[in-house]
């Protein structure tokens, strides 16, 4: 059996929101990429990245939609919305302007997406908390009032980076489990991969030979 | 390309014309989007196959397609009715359907040829199916101008609502093949597509995103439609434009900087893993200063240009490989000042007369200068001390109809001449006689001793003159 990147069975879709600046565009690249960067300009209309995790013994596609900030891409963005099955809502910490408004995020994301996306809030930029400007206690108690998952995490460090992405995951793998999440509902952002008949793990050794890679 | 989903109201489908051919009825359609259009071609049972599906699925009323016709349905003036009457259909269905626009109905008119979302959606799907086989399996893969233009404007607009479609035609799957794909072929054109009025060269694209390109190739496209090269400069390592009508090099490796001039430029846009650079039949009569944003540029080749002269490009220190066969180079002076540490040239089919501009490429182990005008043999004295130096071409030029060219040639490498290829041939043993007699003759004449005699002692040649 081949373990290459080819081969995994769900595609999980992400949206990344949040004001400008908060660091979005760096923990993707964090998450994908594992590195930091320090001069990453703004982001116009949308970014992508993937990344292949495992969850229970499982190999998932990750498809991020990474969104501008800025309001004048609103329009564009809030298109990405539908079909996410995971949200992951973005605050800086050293900024408390980002903080206020998530309630309004959250009901964007509430509007458009549906019921059973999986929404994560991270306050980044731990590693600045000398500049700190909202307390993990608030910030904690607004995510426990909406039943949304919560961590600091830094895009800088590297610092629960990893872990937001895969507790989404994790959690979205779990309502497939439970059956709360309807694979077959066109919108729910999670598919599943099929073995299709041409796939290079079916295919017979001779066709494997005559790959040019 | 069309984009309907920005220009709904602006959009019209008619049926204008009828064509016959082997006795069966054609209905032209004429679809109009925004300054896009095209036309179909659809015979009457096709129309009945679709208003089949759009009644059962999509609500369409089942008595608007005019009705079958059995009996005398090819008279002009039945069949100019049923135009027609299929014309007010389409407007009708189009109409009401404008909105949803269901996937059947596009198929019909044809809108995943020649419009950017409907495309997509085709594309999406097919790299769902087939992506990853792709990425394995293909050396490189083909995107068109048209693709990659939908992609850059997809990337642009809000995701147009219409009706619940399966995830399978997501755009993502093909940014996903993208940002995984290695090696990019992209091939433009200056002829209509299909029966639209679209120019595939007309097209503006970016290739933002190729996060991890390694190999680009593009072939006849104008180096205007390219706006924007994303993160290339920081993957690419091998790169070809080729009939391109490029003038000059900073075309493409500045494709996307306004200002192009060197003192504005930054550390930023430089290629940093290219090495391979080949822009082969194009317009280029200067190598300018932008070939220092590739510093670790190994091969160059710019065959078929309009070169005439080399400037210093001995800032590129592992430029090995130099291809500049089909220009215009007559003198070649002082190359040993302008080029540092190279091991190939070729500049065959130039008009190269004279070989002093090699005397001192000290690396240089193949020089191919078949096809130039070099008359004199004694020109070879200017290249036999050079130590490397193993293969080396001269057919076709004057001097080689010469009468024992090859072993008046082969005499002056001295103790050399077993290791010389000339002409894709090394020396036979008879040539080698000839030529240590001929040799024997030129030391008597110049009254030096042959180096054959001392010793097989190489560094010699360096001194000798
Ligand atoms: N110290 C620190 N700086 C960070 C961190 N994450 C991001 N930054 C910096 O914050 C700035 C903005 O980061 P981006 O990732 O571009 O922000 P964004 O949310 O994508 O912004 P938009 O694309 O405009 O919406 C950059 O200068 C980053 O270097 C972090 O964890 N720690
Ligand atoms: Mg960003």
């Amino acid at each position: 059996m081949t373990s290459g990147p080819y081969n995994y069975s769900y595609i999980f879709k992400y949206i990344i929101i949040g004001d400008m600046g908060v660091g979005k565009s760096c923990l993707l690249h964090q998450f994908t990429d594992k590195k930091f960067m320090a001069d990453c300009p703004h982001t116009i209309g949308v970014e992508f990245g993937t990344r292949i995790i495992e969850v229970a013994g499982q190999k998932i596609k990750l498809q991020i939609w990474d969104t501008a900030g800025q309001e004048r891409f609103r329009a564009v963005t809030r298109s990405y919305y539908r079909g996410a099955a995971g949200a992951l809502m973005v605050y800086d910490i050293t900024r408390r302007s980002t903080y206020n408004h998530l309630s309004s995020w959250l009901t964007d994301t509430r509007n458009l997406t549906n019921p059973s996306t999986v929404i994560f809030l991270i306050g980044n930029k731990s590693d600045l908390d000398g500049q700190r400007d909202v307390t993990y206690e608030e910030a904690k108690q607004f995510a426990d009032e909406n039943g949304l998952m919560f961590v600091e995490a830094s895009a800088k460090t590297g610092q629960n980076v990893e872990e937001a992405f895969l507790e989404t995951a994790k959690k979205i793998y779990q309502s497939i489990q439970d059956g709360r999440l309807d694979l077959n509902a066109a919108e729910s952002g999670v598919q599943h991969k099929p073995a299709s008949p041409g796939r290079p793990l079916a295919a017979p050794p001779a066709a494997r030979d005559n790959c040019a890679c | 390309m069309s984009s309907f989903v920005n220009h709904r109201e602006d959009s019209t489908v008619t049926v204008e014309e009828t064509s016959t051919k082997d006795n069966v009825t054609y209905y032209k359609i004429t679809v109009k989007v925004g300054s896009v259009r095209w036309t179909v071609l659809h015979r009457y049972n096709d129309f009945v196959e679709l208003h089949e599906k759009l009644v059962s699925d999509h609500g369409v009323a089942k008595e608007l397609l005019p009705p079958k016709k059995v009996i005398r349905n090819k008279t002009p003036k039945f069949v100019e009715q049923r135009r027609e009457a299929l014309s007010e259909y389409l407007k009708n269905v189009f109409n009401y359907l404008k909105l949803t626009m269901p996937s059947e109905f596009a198929h019909f008119l044809d809108f995943h040829l020649y419009d950017i979302f409907f495309l997509l959606q085709d594309l999406a799907k097919t790299l769902f199916l087939e992506g990853d086989k792709l990425l394995e399996c293909e050396k490189s893969h083909n995107f068109t101008p048209l693709e990659l233009h939908a992609i850059s404007e997809r990337l642009k607009i809000a995701c147009p609502m219409t009706e619940k479609q399966d995830q399978m035609y997501d755009f993502s799957h093909i940014l996903d093949f993208c940002s995984q794909l290695r090696a990019l072929n992209i091939e433009g054109s200056y002829e209509k597509l299909g029966t639209s009025n679209i120019v595939p060269n007309d097209l503006r694209f970016d290739l933002i995103p190729f996060k991890s390109l390694l190999d680009l190739k593009i072939l006849g496209v104008p180096m205007a439609c390219i706006q924007s090269v994303g993160g290339l400069r920081d993957t690419l390592v091998s790169l070809s434009v080729s009939t391109a009508s490029v003038v000059s090099l900073n075309e493409f490796l500045l494709v996307d900087i306004l200002h192009k001039d060197p003192s504005s430029i930054a550390d930023t846009v430089k290629w940093k893993k290219l090495s391979v650079i080949n822009f082969a039949s194009n317009n280029i009569d200067n190598v300018d200063w932008a070939i220092k944003l590739v510093p670790r540029l190994q091969h160059l080749s710019l065959s078929s240009n309009k070169l005439k002269e080399l400037c210093d490009i001995s800032c590129l220190h592992d430029l090995r490989v130099l291809n500049l066969s089909m220009n215009s180079f007559s003198v070649c002076e002082n190359w040993h000042a302008k080029i540092g540490n190279i091991v190939r040239i070729d500049l065959s089919q130039n008009r190269v007369e004279s070989l002093q501009g090699f005397s001192r490429l000290y690396s240089l182990e193949s020089l191919d200068l078949s096809c130039n005008v070099i008359t004199d043999v004694e020109e070879v004295q200017h290249i036999c001390k050079l130590p490397c130096l193993e293969y080396l071409w001269l057919t076709a030029n004057p001097v080689a109809s010469s009468i024992d060219y090859r072993v008046k040639v082969l005499e002056q490498f001295n103790a050399r001449m077993t290791e010389l290829c000339l002409d894709n041939e090394k020396a036979s043993e008879k040539e080698l006689d000839t030529a240590r007699v001929l040799q024997a003759l030129r030391v008597v004449k110049e009254g030096k001793t042959p180096s054959f005699l001392q010793n097989n002692n190489t560094s010699h040649s360096f001194n000798k003159s």
